[in-house]
C-alpha cells in the first residue's frame, strides 16, 4: 500500500471510532429498562397509592408529593385535586415535563377518572426508568366515592371500618365534599326506627 | 439542515445546478483516474489492478461515516433522504448481471458514458446495450419481471438493524474489514503483477 492510502485508512478508521464512540454515548439516555426487569416492576404490588392515604398525605401539607392529572385540560379545568398539574397522557413523555415526573425523592401520583390512563402513564414512566411513580387506584371516582361523599356504614362494621370511615368524613369537609349533611340525616333516619323498635321490645319484656 | 432539496433549502433550478456541476466533476475525474480505461475494471477480477475496489469501498464508507456523524451532529436528517427498500432476490440476480457486465465490458453504467464521450467505440455499444436493456425491461415488465421484482420483500431495512447492532458499530466493523481487505488485496495485486507483464 502506498503512503496515501495508508493515511486514509487511518483517517477513515478514525472517523469510523469517532462514530462508533458517538453512536454508543447517544444510546446512554434512552437506556429503557429491560423487558424482564419491567415484567418484576409491573408485577410488585405497591404500585397503588389509595384515595386515603392521598387524602391523608394532602391534608399533612406533604411537599414530597407530586399530583399529576392526565385528563384533557377542560376537564382538569372543571375539577381537579388541589396542587395537581394537567398533563394529559399523550403529552407525558414530553422533554418539557421530564423534570417533573422522573423524581427520586417526590412521590409523583398519577390520576384520572379511573385506573385507566394513570396504568398507561405508569407503564410509560416505569419502562423508561422513572422510579417514584404510583396510581391512584380507582382514579376520581374512587376520590369521590370514598372521601367526598363516604357511603354511610352499616352498624354491624368493625371497630377500624368505623375510624376509617369517621376520618373519611373528616376529609370530606377538609376537601368540601359538602356531603356530610345528607349523610348525618339518612343515619338519622336509619338509626330513628331502631330506636323505636327497641324501646317497645323492652317495654314488652318488662310487661 | 440538510438535506437541502428535500427540506426546500434550496429550489428545483439551484438543486438542478448543483447536480449538474457535481455530475461534471465525477465524470471528470472518472476520465482523469483512469476509470474509463476498460482493463481498470477488469483488473479488479483478473487481480492486477484493484483501484476501482478501493475507491468504491472506501467512497461507500467515507459517505457512511460522513453521514452518520452529520446526523449526529445536526448538519443533515438522515431520515429526510431517499432510502429505497430491499428486495434482495432481484438484488442477487441483478448484482450477479452487473459483475458479469463487469468483467465481460470492463464498465460500469457510469464509466461506460464518460468512455462513450471519450470516443470509445466499444462504450458506445455498452451504452447502446444499456439503453435497449432499459426499454426492453420497461416494455415487458408487467407480463415477465413484475413478479420477480417484487420477490424477496425486505421492507426499508437498514443492514445495521437486520443483523441487530448499532449503526455506529456497524460502520466500525466495515471500516476495519475494509482496511484488511486494502491490505490483502494490495499483496495480491504485487503478487499477480510481479509474475505477468500486464499493461494498462
Amino acid at each position: 500500500m502506498k503512503k496515501f492510502d495508508v493515511l486514509y485508512v487511518s483517517i477513515l478508521l478514525v472517523g469510523a471510532f469517532w462514530a462508533f464512540i458517538v453512536n454508543s454515548a447517544n444510546d446512554e439516555p434512552i437506556d429503557r429498562v429491560p423487558p424482564c426487569d419491567l415484567l418484576d416492576i409491573v408485577s410488585q404490588t405497591d404500585k397503588f397509592i389509595t384515595t386515603d392515604e392521598l387524602a391523608r398525605r394532602l391534608m399533612s401539607d406533604d411537599p414530597t408529593l407530586v399530583l399529576v392529572d392526565l385528563r384533557s385540560k377542560t376537564e382538569y379545568d372543571k375539577y381537579s385535586l388541589s396542587g395537581a398539574i394537567n398533563i394529559p397522557l399523550e403529552n407525558i413523555l414530553n422533554d418539557e415535563f421530564a423534570d417533573v415526573i422522573n423524581q427520586d425523592i417526590q412521590t409523583v401520583v398519577f390520576y384520572g377518572n379511573s385506573s385507566d390512563l394513570s396504568a398507561k402513564a405508569w407503564m410509560l414512566t416505569k419502562r423508561l426508568g422513572y422510579s417514584h411513580s404510583f396510581i391512584l387506584l380507582g382514579g376520581l371516582n374512587r376520590w369521590v366515592e370514598t372521601i367526598l361523599r363516604p357511603r354511610p356504614l352499616k352498624e354491624t362494621a368493625s371497630r377500624a371500618e368505623f375510624e376509617l370511615h369517621s376520618f373519611r368524613k373528616a376529609a370530606s369537609s377538609f376537601f368540601g365534599g359538602g356531603s356530610s349533611l345528607g349523610e348525618s340525616t339518612s343515619i338519622k333516619r336509619i338509626a330513628a326506627p331502631i330506636k323505636r323498635k327497641k324501646k317497645s321490645a323492652a317495654g314488652g319484656g318488662c310487661d | 439542515m440538510g438535506p437541502l432539496f428535500p427540506l426546500g433549502v434550496i429550489g428545483d433550478e439551484l438543486n438542478m445546478l448543483i447536480g449538474f456541476l457535481i455530475g461534471i466533476g465525477f465524470g471528470f475525474l472518472l476520465e482523469a483516474a483512469g476509470f474509463t480505461n476498460t482493463r481498470k475494471l477488469a483488473g479488479v477480477f483478473y487481480g492486477y489492478d484493484f483501484v476501482v475496489l478501493k475507491v468504491f469501498f472506501s467512497a461507500a464508507i467515507t459517505a457512511a461515516i460522513g453521514l452518520y456523524l452529520m446526523n449526529h451532529y445536526g448538519l443533515i436528517d438522515i431520515d429526510a433522504t431517499f432510502y429505497p427498500k430491499t428486495f434482495w432476490i432481484p438484488t442477487l440476480i441483478g448484482g450477479g448481471i452487473m459483475a458479469f457486465g463487469f468483467i465481460t465490458g470492463g464498465f460500469c453504467p457510469v464509466t461506460s458514458i464518460c468512455a462513450a464521450v471519450t470516443g470509445k467505440i466499444d462504450a458506445m455499444i455498452f451504452v447502446l446495450g444499456a439503453i435497449i436493456g432499459i426499454f426492453g425491461y420497461a416494455f415487458t415488465y408487467e407480463s415477465m419481471w413484475e413478479e420477480l421484482r417484487n420477490s424477496g420483500a425486505m421492507g426499508r431495512v437498514n443492514i445495521a438493524e437486520w443483523m441487530g447492532i448499532s449503526d455506529g458499530l456497524f460502520i466500525l466493523i466495515l471500516t476495519v474489514v475494509a482496511a484488511i481487505i486494502f491490505f490483502a488485496v494490495s499483496i495480491i495485486q504485487k503478487k499477480v503483477t510481479a509474475n505477468s507483464d500486464y499493461q494498462l
